[in-house]
């Protein structure tokens, strides 16, 4: 939702297409938001939803054979996309940086933990090696790692995952960026771990004022850290609105069978059963009728699989792409 | 809940056999072709040497020696690649060194692979001791210099085109043993192996009827690395004097007796090189592309 | 490490000896030595004498054992043709073979391995089929032909280099570009394949991420990881270029191993192609022996078989 002041992000109409063996796939379809600073945005989708390619996208680093369109992609007043190669490579990193998934083989495993900190803090501060020591040995301690000056010396397979995620995350805020792009950061760890890495990055972020597009499938980490929720499916918003008014009024009719699948969530009384969505996430390759939901949507009629994908529009406090969204259904919920 | 099929409409994939697949993927490598095409015209070249030869490949006519060939002042069509040091054509030379290089390439690679795949084909059957046994023997092959071997054993013997042919027999059939040791033991497990085994098969035909089918693709590249090799080492020899003896047109031999006019007469030994070349440019390609095509479907 | 750098010591030594058996036994089935040492115009009274006198008549497992005892004394005996200890042919010869043998590595390393990087890095491009070319080709060439070859450009018609001899380091050009051209092609592609792996690895894309330079990701993170089983695959290069060194230094007339394996064979100098042969097995057997515990040493996996 757009406010009054200026958003810091921008994102206008990103479309992501790649050519695969059979026709075109489209990733990622006329995906638009905003953030303001220092706010957080989760986008939360299934996998195949295209979460990924967004994030990729908005930073550049897609595959070669990805092609990548959108309106506006910029934040903090700088334009993404007519930046040349150098002037992105300046950037990220130094304004804005991504953590990944896997943290497990997202270290290289040939250098040092302190090596691969320290060319961090050479190349974007322009420091010599003992300064940059320094501020890597200080920044091990911000993420929670004791006896920082042992780490450094220690190569990433001496690390656990949680550990590396740490380093990671330490890394990454090392030159404190303005923007950070976190992807399923806490997908790959134990659920004991989760929570200490999320709470690490979440006071990192209050602490710097740091703006946050926090990428993840799991809706108890989102209700904990958003500010925002975009609701991702097929590579598009379904919907997208502040934590509150999605998570406690959600509307298009796949946000509400995710949250009847969770516990907690459902609107249906604590006895009842645990909801499901039946059907699978059809395939993205080719031409698009319709809404990319009306064959598992228990709302669809005739209009939902004809035209386009449909355009988003206010309903309750936020955006929707839906024919027939919940405040608009005359029929009794089930 | 209604009934919508997939809102997207995808390009229909076409379901092929795998042998259209194979057809398909062959068609459209580059490197197989052109391979076949050298190979193919060299072949041609060796077996219609006896049609379309000019002339007789060991006449020696000592009044037109060292003529040029027909693209240099002072050559004639009589001679369209010249003649060498004796007065013999060097097309007609050049034709009938294909049928040697050839001949070599091929009883070579028919020797060593059936020493070869033997062996592999028990060491990764068997297993145990004798696959042991094999790859001790594989280690000490490896550790044999095969020219200086090569070399060696036919200069003392005395050189002619089936001690050359036999000495390379035994001394290049490594290769093939690790390849078909390797696949032979990933198959040896599989079920259908194990089912034939249980309806009584004898070893002898489980080994040729069951394993050696499913290695032929691989047994084919090494089979065209093998060839290449056995040609190129053929040359060598006989250019260092070994092996094949004159006036048989070896190329090895045509190039070294070219080498004595290097200075004036480079095309001498050019021309039987780059024929040389083009053989071992067209089993290379063939091989390389022959790997490529078969590599199992989960890989490309 | 230390049990499978034994192993494979072990297992060396048994080659080793195997080799030497094997090539022992070939060399005195092969011809006659006595025969060979007398030459074409002897009699049979002479072959007789010299048969005795270098104890040709004593059974075949005897010689073995007396020629392997002083062989490993370094003891080869002399020379009928060169009319010297052979040790001295050998020692005299070295240096010679491994200049060229060092200087070749050195130029296939030096342009394997970034025309590998540079086809990994703009892969399907013209760059990419260039490279693979070139592979293609330098495997292909006959390297007594290519010897040849470059002599009548370089020697015969630009005059820039001599023709042979090893008076200077110029004689080592042409001799190192027809080696070294033989062992560029497994090189590249071996660092093409492993920079195209590397390239898609996660960690790569989180050195792009940091923001790191083009060739601080591709020089310092990728090639570092790409380059492991390179190193493996120059050991055996290396065993390779000895044998092609018979070819190359006789055609140059480089007065290395090489040649004087070839000479010896010529002449039928039976002690000395014996010790050649045993000194180019030792070399292709150690070599091959480095290139298992480079591999092992990468590769946990297999110091365990």
């Amino acid at each position: 939702m757009s406010v009054e002041n200026d958003p810091f992000v921008r994102v206008h109409d990103l479309s992501i297409d790649i050519p695969v063996a059979n026709g075109v796939l489209h990733a990622v379809r006329d995906v638009s938001f905003e953030i303001q600073k220092g706010q957080t945005l989760c986008i939360v989708g299934e996998s195949g939803s295209g979460k990924s390619m967004l994030a990729l996208g908005i930073i550049g680093l897609l595959p070669h054979r990805a092609t990548r369109v959108a309106s506006e992609i910029s934040f903090g007043g700088v334009d993404l996309q007519n930046l040349s190669r150098s002037e992105l490579s300046m950037i990220r990193g130094r304004r804005v940086a991504m953590i990944f998934q896997e943290p497990m083989t997202s270290l290289n495993p040939c250098y040092t933990i302190g090596d691969q900190m320290i060319e961090m803090a050479v190349r974007h501060l322009q420091m010599g090696v003992t300064d940059a020591q320094d501020c890597a040995r200080m920044w091990l301690e911000k993420v929670g790692i004791p006896a920082s000056s042992e780490r450094l010396k220690q190569y990433p397979h001496q690390l656990s995952g949680g550990l590396r995620q740490r380093v990671m995350i330490a890394m990454m805020l090392m030159c404190e960026p303005e923007l950070i792009i976190a992807d399923e950061p806490t997908t790959a760890l134990d659920v004991t771990i989760q929570a200490q890495v999320l709470h690490v990055l979440s006071s990192l972020q209050h602490e710097l004022g740091l703006t946050m597009l926090f990428i993840t499938h799991d809706l108890g980490v989102v209700s904990r850290i958003a500010d925002q929720i975009a609701v991702m499916y097929a590579g598009t918003f379904v919907e997208i609105g502040s934590a509150q008014a999605v998570l406690d009024t959600p509307q298009h009719p796949y946000t509400r069978g995710l949250l009847d699948c969770i516990p907690g969530f459902s609107t249906r009384s604590r006895d009842g059963k645990l909801g499901t969505i039946s059907g699978a996430v059809p395939s993205l390759i080719g031409v698009a009728s319709g809404c990319a939901f009306s064959n598992r949507c228990p709302n669809a009629v005739a209009e939902c699989t004809q035209g386009q994908n449909p355009e988003p529009r206010v309903v309750g406090n936020q955006y929707v792409r839906c024919l027939m969204p919940k405040s608009s259904l005359i029929l009794a919920d089930h | 809940m209604s009934e919508i099929s997939s809102i997207f409409t995808e390009n229909p994939t076409e379901e092929l056999t795998p042998g259209q697949l194979l057809r398909r993927r062959i068609r459209s490598h580059h490197g197989i072709i052109l391979g076949c095409l050298l190979l193919i015209f060299i072949i041609l070249m060796a077996a219609l040497a006896p049609i379309l030869a000019p002339h007789d490949p060991y006449q020696q006519v000592l009044l037109s020696r060292l003529k040029p060939p027909v693209w240099m002042s002072g050559g004639t069509w009589v001679h369209p690649l010249g003649t060498d040091h004796l007065g013999r054509d060097y097309l007609s030379r050049l034709m009938y060194g294909a049928q040697i290089s050839l001949l070599i390439g091929f009883a070579t690679a028919a020797i060593s692979g059936v020493i070869g795949v033997g062996l592999g084909l028990i060491a990764g059957y068997f297993g145990g001791r004798v696959d042991q046994l094999v790859m001790f023997l594989v280690t000490v092959k490896l550790s044999v210099p095969t020219i200086l071997v090569a070399l060696a054993v036919v200069q003392l013997v005395g050189g002619s085109l089936q001690v050359v042919i036999v000495v390379l027999g035994l001394l290049l059939w490594h290769q093939f043993t690790v390849v078909t040791r390797s696949v032979t033991m990933q198959i040896r497990d599989m079920d259908y192996v194990t089912s034939a085994r249980t309806i009584g098969l004898s070893t002898t035909r489980l080994l040729l009827t069951e394993i050696l089918p499913n290695i032929t693709n691989q047994i084919i590249v090494v089979l065209t690395l093998t060839m290449a090799s056995a040609i190129v080492i053929e040359a060598a020899l006989s250019f260092l004097g070994v092996g094949v003896q004159p006036p048989l047109p070896s190329w090895g031999i045509m190039i070294a007796e070219g080498k004595e006019h290097i200075f004036f007469r480079p095309w001498l030994v050019i021309i039987p090189g780059v024929a040389l070349l083009t053989l071992v440019l067209g089993i290379n390609l063939l091989g390389d592309g022959i790997r490529d095509v078969t590599v199992p479907q989960g890989r490309s | 490490m230390l049990s499978y750098l034994f192993r494979r010591f072990g297992l060396a030594c048994w080659v080793a000896l195997c080799v030497s058996i094997l090539t022992f036994a070939l060399l005195h089935f092969s011809i006659d030595p006595a025969i060979a040492m007398a030459g074409e115009d002897a009699t049979s009274e002479d072959i007789e004498l010299i048969r005795i006198a270098y104890g040709y008549d004593r059974p075949i497992w005897i010689q073995f054992g007396e020629w392997l005892f002083s062989a490993l004394k370094g003891d080869f005996g002399i020379s009928p043709y060169f009319g010297l200890p052979v040790q001295d042919l050998i020692l005299d010869r070295m240096p010679v073979t491994f200049t060229l043998g060092a200087l070749s590595i050195a130029f296939a390393l030096g342009f394997g391995i970034p025309l590998g990087v540079v086809a990994a890095i703009f892969p399907n491009t013209w760059i990419d089929r260039l490279s693979l070319s070139i592979a293609v080709f330098g495997q292909a060439i006959p390297n007594f032909w290519f010897s040849l070859l470059l002599m009548i450009i370089f020697a015969v018609n630009l005059q820039w280099l001599p023709v042979s001899g090893s008076e200077s380091m110029w004689s080592y050009v042409l001799p190192t570009i027809v080696l070294g051209t033989n062992a560029i092609p497994p090189i590249m592609r071996l660092t093409r394949t492993g920079m195209l792996d590397t390239l898609s690895a996660d960690y790569i894309r989180t050195a792009w991420a940091k923001g790191l330079p083009p060739h601080v990701v591709y020089f310092k993170h990728a090639l570092r990881n790409a380059i492991i089983p390179v190193v493996a695959v120059v050991s055996i290069q290396a065993a390779h270029l000895l044998g092609g060194s018979i070819v190359v230094e006789s055609v140059f007339a480089l007065h290395g191993l090489g040649m004087l394996a070839y000479e010896s064979i010529l002449r039928s100098d039976i002690p000395t192609m014996q010790a050649v042969i045993l000194i180019f097995s030792a070399f292709f057997i150690g070599f091959s022996a480095l290139s298992d515990v480079l591999n092992a040493y990468f590769d946990p996996r297999i110091r365990v078989q």
